[in-house]
């Protein structure tokens, strides 16, 4: 009970990139800047998947990250989201094209709750969709048997 | 005798890789770095292409200097077709590459100060950042991926109030870098963290042949930019560098770089001339080898073009491969912790999503070289500058 | 202390605590500039179904016609998913105004069309018959019509190939790929081996047709299910196969030369003449013998024997429903001396 109230409006998140362009990547970090203020919203960034609640998922799959990703996914504790950020996470954007290096998009790899479209959002789309969709989703989630 | 892998994901990196450090004790005494966390095979889907889509691919390769991939593309193509673009043209270039180099330097060292954890000088890097981004967003529509040049000149237009809002953004920044110069430079604790630590003297510097600030943090006082016929033209560029060659040098060397950006940006806006922006050129067969001082060094495009402009081979080089060596050889031997070693790989600037190239090794080991290299060397030629003609 | 706590009491009241209560955001950071590339919009009633914008598009599957059955025209819909938002769908649009819209720029220089291609369009000037249907067909104006010659404005062009479809003659506008030059090199030439393969089979059959006759010919056919599945791993592009599989057979013209070896007398004329030495005369058995490997077909040899033991013939090749048709004639050329 008072685990869900405080886990609404603190959230931990680990950003993981998984072969991008970079683009989507420092714009998660210009979110830290005292402009946008991520700890305002209670959202404590931190690259540690065991600590935290929700993967931000960047980047198309590259090959060695097609098993890693999954490995990484399992190491978060229950409940856990996950959003994924770009053109490049949710479809291989301008990667993708006829080409075999990239796994993406990343919900054939891991389960996504949500996406941010655009190559790259801007951060207040990002911090958005965070505080939009996790909390939500970490209610609502269902342990797997 | 252990080892201590960092990566791929660690709080102190930023970027997947893996560095696998060797220790005794604390003292690191041999690293091994193991990259292919980023690898999407840009060059093989340039070929083939027109360089319209690829120019749009190249921004792509790097996102924090992402003004420098596509310039340097750009520029080379120019070079096939000998089509020199306006001088209005020029100037932006140089206004938004300096632009993109103020943010690139800020952000390196905002994650320099995270890795030490000062974190109020971190964030305080990145809040000034904002700043550039602002610009950057606001002159081109889109805060990191500009698609700003073209060949024969650049997409759009500076307005009035635009510029008037550089000077005015710049004039901030300025005086706050000064700030966070003097915080670095007289913080005791921010010295013990950064003096003699990470050292790469001169010669092993040329050795490694590392290249941009690292390279200029240990005392090699070169700079593409000094080769660039618009910097050689209009702008008195002296390039900076200092002697010190550790940590201390390199974050110094990138606050100082972004001064003397400041103040080519200002020179730029001051004296930007009126005109065309943008010229009609089309592009022929032939190849071409370009370099570029991208915020984190030389930056080289050598590729070979078809009829209609159309990519039929092409070799990227970026910076980060040299520094990474530098770093793993050099800088991380007798690094007294753990907790340095990883300040000292965030000195070097590193940026992997650009170093993920491929080379072509046959069976016997040796490398296949890209075919029109020999070619091209021969037929290098820049722009002639206007002040040594006469 | 009281005073002192009614005093901070004071100063907290007057100054920051409503700020500090009503704490937001500040509204800028959420608000783009003009300028910002957003998703492009789509004005459907504007668009002229050219396809410029899915051929442009860096990504592959961000942007895709589809019909609209209400109105009856095709319009873009563009996937945000896959949208890298660089705008150059917009900056190539060729309707006015722009069928496409994001922020404010883009529609600056509209002087400079960049269109990248992958096909040219060229009129050939000897076939056109000057009906002038394509002029009509052109929706953007890129075909010119000036001294009696149709030309095609290459920097306008958006490769949408409505003229193809409105011209009345085959061949008088030509359509080229001009990427993947390489591997259209590579389906030629296999396609030229199979069909020789297909030939040399049936040389017997050939061998007896006789000379001089122009009645007398022969038919046989080339299904292409196999050697499609062969040209897709060069480049998996049925559409640019079929089309440069049409444009060589229109235009193949192949010599096949048979030889036949009881009728030779030695008399070794033909093993001089022959320009790469693919006909030898070899002194153990005492025989002309020839390399079909090295034979260039130049018909020297043809032309040099007097006893007619090479024999010449002309294949012809026409593509019709995934076969392809080929017809062998005797040829034509007289025998010298
Ligand atoms: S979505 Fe765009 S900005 Fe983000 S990583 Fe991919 S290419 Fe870079």
């Amino acid at each position: 009970m008072i685990k869900e109230f405080i886990r609404k409006r603190s959230i931990h998140v680990c950003l993981v990139c998984t072969g991008g362009c970079n683009g989507c990547d420092i714009e998660v970090a210009a979110l830290l800047s005292q402009r946008y203020d991520l700890e305002q919203y209670g959202i404590y960034y931190h690259n540690n998947p065991r600590e935290s609640d929700a993967l931000l998922v960047t980047g198309t799959v590259a090959k060695q990250w097609q098993e890693k990703l999954v490995e990484f996914y399992n190491k978060v504790p229950e409940p856990k989201a996950v959003v994924a950020i770009g053109a490049c996470a949710l479809s291989g954007g301008i990667f993708q094209q006829e080409s075999d290096k990239v796994g993406a998009p990343v919900s054939d790899v891991i389960p996504v709750d949500a996406e941010v479209p655009g190559c790259p959002p801007r951060p207040a789309e990002i911090a958005i969709a965070v505080l939009k969709y996790v909390p939500p989703t970490l209610a609502s989630y269902r342990r797997k048997i | 005798m252990s080892y201590v892998p960092i990566g791929p994901i660690h709080p102190g990196l930023k970027e997947p890789l893996r560095i696998k450090l060797k220790t005794e004790g604390e003292r690191v005494v041999d690293a091994e770095v193991d990259l292919g966390y980023f690898y999407r095979g840009a060059e093989q889907l340039a070929r083939g292409k027109p360089w319209q889509k690829v120019a749009y691919l190249a921004e792509r390769v790097c996102g924090i200097c992402s003004d420098a991939h596509p310039h340097t593309l750009i520029e080379g193509l120019e070079r096939i077709v000998d089509c020199e673009p306006p001088l209005r043209a020029q100037f932006s270039r140089v206004i938004m590459g300096e632009l993109n180099r103020i943010h690139s330097h800020l952000i390196a060292n905002a994650i320099w100060f995270l890795a030490v954890e000062h974190e109020t000088l971190g964030i305080y890097n990145l809040n000034t950042r904002e700043k550039v981004m602002d610009l950057l967003e606001m002159i081109s529509g889109n805060r990191v991926l500009y698609s700003w040049n073209i060949v024969g000149g650049v997409r759009m237009d500076f307005k009035e109030s635009h510029l008037k809002k550089i000077l005015d953004n710049l004039a901030e920044v300025e005086s706050e870098v000064y700030r966070y110069r003097k915080m670095f430079k007289t913080g005791a604790l921010l010295g013990l963290r950064s003096k003699d630590i990470g050292k790469m003297t001169k010669e092993e510097a040329i050795e490694v042949r590392a290249v941009g600030p690292t390279a200029r943090g240990s005392g090699i006082k070169f700079d593409w930019r000094t080769k660039h016929p618009t910097y050689v033209d209009h702008f008195d560029f002296k390039p900076i560098w200092r002697d010190e060659c550790d940590n201390y040098a390199r974050v110094m060397m990138r606050f100082d770089e972004i001064l003397e950006s400041i103040k080519i940006v200002k020179k730029a806006v001051d004296e930007l001339p009126d005109g065309p922006i943008r010229k009609e050129c089309e592009i022929p067969r032939g190849s071409v080898d370009y370099r570029y001082e991208a915020p984190r060094g030389e930056l080289a495009y050598i590729f070979e073009t078809a009829k209609h402009g159309i990519i039929k081979e092409i070799t990227i080089r970026t910076p980060t491969i040299m520094n990474l060596e530098a770093c793993v050889r050099y800088m991380f031997k007798d690094s007294p912790t753990i907790a340095d070693a990883i300040a000292i790989y965030q000195t070097i600037d590193p940026c992997i999503a650009c170093t993920e190239r491929v080379v072509i090794v046959d069976e016997n080991g040796n490398r296949q070289d890209f075919r029109g290299v020999h070619t091209v060397l021969r037929n290098l030629k820049p722009f002639k500058s206007k002040k040594k003609d006469r | 202390m009281s005073s002192v706590i009614w005093y901070l009491y004071e100063f907290a009241r007057k100054t920051w605590i409503d700020r500090f209560l009503n704490a937001k955001t500040d509204p800028e950071i959420a608000e783009a500039p003009s300028r910002f590339r957003d998703f492009p919009e789509v004005q459907k009633d504007l668009c002229i179904s050219c396809g410029a914008c899915v051929f442009s598009c860096p990504s592959q599957g961000a942007i895709k016609l589809v019909r609209d059955e209400e109105r009856e025209n095709i319009f873009p819909v563009i996937n945000k998913s896959s949208c890298i938002r660089c705008g150059f769908c917009v900056e190539v649009c060729p309707t006015e105004p722009k069928t496409l819209k994001t922020g404010e720029n883009y529609l600056i220089m509209e002087e400079y069309r960049i269109l990248p291609q992958e096909k040219v369009y060229i009129a050939d000037e000897y076939l056109c018959i000057r009906c002038k249907k394509c002029l009509e067909a052109c929706k953007i104006g890129a075909i010119n019509f000036k001294d009696n010659v149709i030309s095609i404005d290459q920097s306008k062009c958006v490769s949408c190939g409505d003229c193809i479809n409105a011209c009345p003659v085959k061949g008088a506008i030509k359509e080229t790929y001009i990427i993947n030059i390489d591997e259209q090199k590579e389906i030629i030439n296999t396609l030229i081996k199979s069909l020789e393969g297909t030939i040399n089979l049936e040389v017997e059959r050939i061998r007896k047709l006789p000379d001089h006759d122009p009645d007398k010919i022969i038919k046989l056919e080339y299904p292409l299910a196999d050697y499609l599945q062969k040209a897709r791993n060069i480049i998996p592009n049925d559409e640019m196969i079929i089309k440069t599989v049409e444009k060589v057979t229109d235009r193949l013209k192949m010599n096949i030369i048979t030889w036949d070896d009881e009728k030779c007398n030695q008399c070794r004329l033909c093993v001089n003449e022959c320009p790469t030495g693919a006909i030898k005369y070899d002194e153990k058995i005492g025989k002309v013998e020839r390399d079909p490997e090295k034979c260039l077909r130049c018909t020297i040899c043809y032309q040099t024997c007097p006893f007619g033991v090479p024999g010449l013939y002309v294949a012809r090749f026409l593509l019709k429903n995934n076969v392809i048709l080929i017809t062998l004639k005797p040829s034509q050329i007289p025998i010298r001396g």
